[in-house]
């Protein structure tokens, strides 16, 4: 087996550090150094921050004993019995780069407001899309994920994030709380809200370890950093500059369950928390922030 | 009431299986609660407040995956676990238990198992289908598409190699088909008999085949082709195949032939092929404008009922008298000379819809050409659109798979002043959504509210393309449909015939 790409942040980590198995999916492997974690996924993936993209299309037929050391050096990575060779992978960057240009808010809101409707017709259930369309679901733990995160909005719309509310929030191996999480950090960074984002990077160091998934917190520590996968990525770009809205958001919906569709939910309310604060500008002319 | 919470230890399941094992585990009988989550702070909090919560919960680590489950009875309890247990150890990779089942990854596999299937489905991004479907040729199989986006050339390609071996390509954009009694993708349950279709049109063929199934008539095989087989660069391939399959079949008595008119050289290899068959053969090309008449063994048919009615009267030798229901429009007078809007789920109904409303009135279409294509603003004429085609569809379910999604549109129609009726259709059978009526009545209900209260007189007419075998039944869907005030037709062509009634058309033809 061939690695085909890599994320930049995981070459010096790979030198640097004693990686062991951390756990084992159809499509994606996850080495952990007791504080990180590197994913290693197949083909057919998304590039997602600190990420190895291998020439496999699942990871089914691979015994893994984990927490066993992986072996790493120039020319392959060895894992249990499984070597992927590291010929000549192709370096790739998961930073979200912040914007920098002069935006034009009448096609931002636009877009927002296409997204929206995007997200109320879709056919995935989740929480997010109960917030989103205020409906009720009947699943218990929807139902009480839906309440945290109106909690959570209400403070946001106050300018104050406080994480704690819907962190580990909901089902799945990355919360829905933490996908919608990540949306709202997506907008922070990308619009330069430092005082967001720093916000969430002090609770960061402050929360209980069980509150989530290590898969979840290493999530939103790239997130919180400014590292994004591609689908994300390329969701922000289309929302900001245009572009093909609709195919972006619907490859954010191949990740996860649900993870893609909670991630634009986060991304909507962020958006329309903000472009609220600037709303009566809209119709006068093109304003930035 | 009986409940459990169970941890297992630092277990990673991926979302899908977890999110889907939740869903499963709630459907099953006597459950009242399940939580399948992991095992964050936040999540054993809510365990808590629900009464969930046990030592080992309260422990937990975020790493661990939590189930809760709540049960009327224990042994439905029990059940709900063993169920939760066989499905982690197979989204694990892990043999099954009890279970015989296996999921193979490559046709390869199957193939090594010394499985010998006869029929490949292949539903897989368009851009891989050829390749697979070659595989699947290979290793003799008939293959069924349900893929789209492959190309033409791919099409061609793969379809001259199964000619050549006398086997079947049926597709791409295949939805419909019945081998040897089992329906494939989109299909209804119907009884057994002598009639074959060669259809290269899926709610055609099902619209077929409900009829048939209606009037006395029984199917032996369904062979769809994919709509685009009578294109010129295609040849009608596996037209020409389906046709020799079901010449050969000695079950098969009477053969139906459903698709769009196609190209004049097609038609004509048709024809001529159709005129070597030892056996009747009904030829409905729908929206064809020639005149046409039966000529030896073909039969020619203006409509998808007609098509059936002619097949079961060449099947039983006895003909069938078509009895219409009276329905009651005394009460719908005020829609006359207003437009009709036809919400179509099924393709090849919107299309006969088109073709039958056509001669009448003026129609525009999203299926429609040149003076009958339907663009975004047009008003002030009868609309049809086939819900169904990609621009509606594009990153969502079909609409036989997923109703609600016409819904927002009937809405819409049901607003503007001019708008007198809204034809909808159903689709039951294998494939489509669990009860697509129940899905769409209180949004007819609203709709009707909604005219009402603006003084306005809005008819409904349905049509259920399903038998009583179907699983969402047939007569059920009907009278729930009768009970919201919805007139209710027989079939496609008789909905048609009553919009025209209505809004001030020729009556029944």
């Amino acid at each position: 087996m061939e690695i085909l790409s890599m994320d930049a942040m995981v070459v010096p980590m790979l030198m640097c550090n004693q990686w062991k198995i951390h756990s084992k999916f159809t499509h994606a492997i996850n080495l952990t150094n007791g504080k990180d974690l590197i994913s290693i996924t197949t083909n057919n993936r998304y590039l997602s921050p600190g990420g190895i993209r291998v020439n496999v299309e699942n990871f089914d037929f691979l015994d893994m004993k984990f927490f066993d050391d992986v072996c790493v050096n120039h020319q392959k990575l060895i894992l249990n019995n499984a070597e992927f060779l590291n010929i000549s992978p192709q370096i790739y960057s998961s930073y979200l780069k912040p914007n920098t240009c002069e935006l034009n808010w009448i096609d931002v809101v636009s877009h927002k407001n296409a997204l929206r409707d995007w997200l109320i017709h879709q056919s995935k259930h989740s929480a997010s899309v109960d917030w989103i369309k205020n409906s009720v679901s009947t699943d218990l733990v929807d139902a009480w994920v839906h309440q945290k995160l109106i909690t959570f909005e209400e403070c946001v719309n106050q300018n104050h994030i406080s994480i704690c509310s819907i962190l580990g929030a909901g089902h799945g191996l990355t919360p829905t709380g933490d996908d919608v999480l990540c949306g709202y950090l997506a907008i922070y960074h990308y619009l330069n809200q430092d005082s967001m984002i720093k916000s969430v990077k002090q609770q960061l160091l402050e929360i209980s370890p069980h509150a989530t998934t290590d898969i979840s917190k290493n999530m939103i520590f790239y997130a919180v950093n400014g590292y994004f996968s591609d689908v994300y990525r390329d969701l922000i770009k289309a929302l900001f500059h245009g572009g093909e809205l609709e195919d972006a958001a619907e490859n954010c919906v191949s990740v996860g369950h649900t993870s893609g569709i909670d991630f634009m939910c986060g991304v909507l309310k962020a958006l329309e928390n903000i472009s609220n604060k600037k709303g009566e500008d809209y119709g006068k002319t093109n304003t930035h922030l | 009431m009986e409940k459990r919470t169970l941890i297992y230890k630092n277990r990673y399941v991926d979302s899908v299986s977890l999110m889907s094992l939740g869903s499963k585990v709630k459907k099953e009988e006597g459950i009242i609660e399940a939580v399948v989550a992991m095992a964050t702070d936040m999540n054993k909090e809510i365990l808590a407040l629900v009464g969930l919560a046990t030592d080992e919960s309260t422990d937990a680590s975020a790493n661990d995956l939590l189930i809760a489950v709540v049960a009327e009875e224990l042994s439905q309890l029990e059940a709900a676990f063993e169920l939760i247990e066989s499905s982690l150890a197979s989204s694990g990779g892990k043999t099954k238990g009890k279970d015989s089942s296996k999921v193979y990854r490559q046709i390869e596999q199957v193939i090594e198992d010394d499985i010998k299937p006869t029929v490949a489905i292949i539903s897989i991004p368009g851009k891989y289908a050829a390749r697979e479907t070659k595989k699947a040729l290979k290793y003799g199989m008939d293959v069924l598409i349900f893929s789209d986006n492959m190309t033409i050339e791919e099409e061609v390609e793969v379809k001259t190699l199964a000619a050549h071996q006398h086997q079947l390509v049926m597709g791409p954009d295949c939805g419909t088909a019945v081998i040897g009694g089992v329906g494939l993708c989109f299909a209804n349950e119907v009884t057994r008999g002598d009639i074959g279709i060669v259809a290269a049109s899926g709610t055609g063929a099902q619209e077929v085949m409900v009829q048939i199934d209606r009037l006395g008539g029984g199917i032996t095989d369904v062979i769809g082709t994919g709509g685009r087989d009578l294109h010129i660069s295609v040849g009608g391939l596996m037209m020409l195949e389906g046709l020799r399959r079901l010449e050969e079949d000695e079950q098969t008595k009477v053969i139906v032939c459903v698709s769009k008119p196609p190209a004049n050289e097609v038609k004509n290899k048709i024809l001529q092929r159709v005129k070597q068959i030892n056996k009747p053969v009904v030829i409905c090309f729908l929206g064809n404008k020639e005149v046409v008449t039966d000529e030896g063994n073909i039969h020619y048919a203006s409509s998808l009922f007609e098509a059936a009615k002619i097949a079961v009267e060449l099947s039983t030798n006895q003909s069938i008298e078509v009895k219409h229901e009276d329905q009651d429009l005394t009460l719908y007078e005020e829609v006359k000379g207003k437009y009709a809007v036809g919400l179509y789920c099924g393709g090849t109904l919107c299309y006969e819809a088109l073709d039958q409303l056509g001669k009448n009135f003026e129609v525009k279409s999203n299926l429609g050409h040149g003076e009958q294509e339907y663009q975004k603003n047009d008003e002030s004429v009868h609309i049809l659109l086939d819900l169904g085609d990609d621009e509606y569809t594009n990153g969502r379910p079909h609409p036989m798979i997923e109703p609600t999604l016409r819904n927002d549109k009937i809405l819409e129609y049901a607003q503007r002043n001019e708008v007198g009726v809204v034809l909808l259709d159903f689709e039951l059978g294998y494939g489509s959504h669990n009860d697509p009526v129940g899905e769409t009545i209180l949004t007819i209900m609203e709709a009707k509210k909604l005219a009402a209260n603006n003084q306005r007189t809005l008819a409904f007419v349905g049509y259920v393309c399903g038998t009583n075998k179907d699983k969402q039944g047939y007569e059920r869907s009907v009278n729930a449909l009768k009970s919201a005030g919805v007139l209710v037709a027989k079939s496609n062509l008789e909905a048609c015939q009553l919009v025209s009634s209505l809004v001030g058309g020729s009556t029944h033809e």
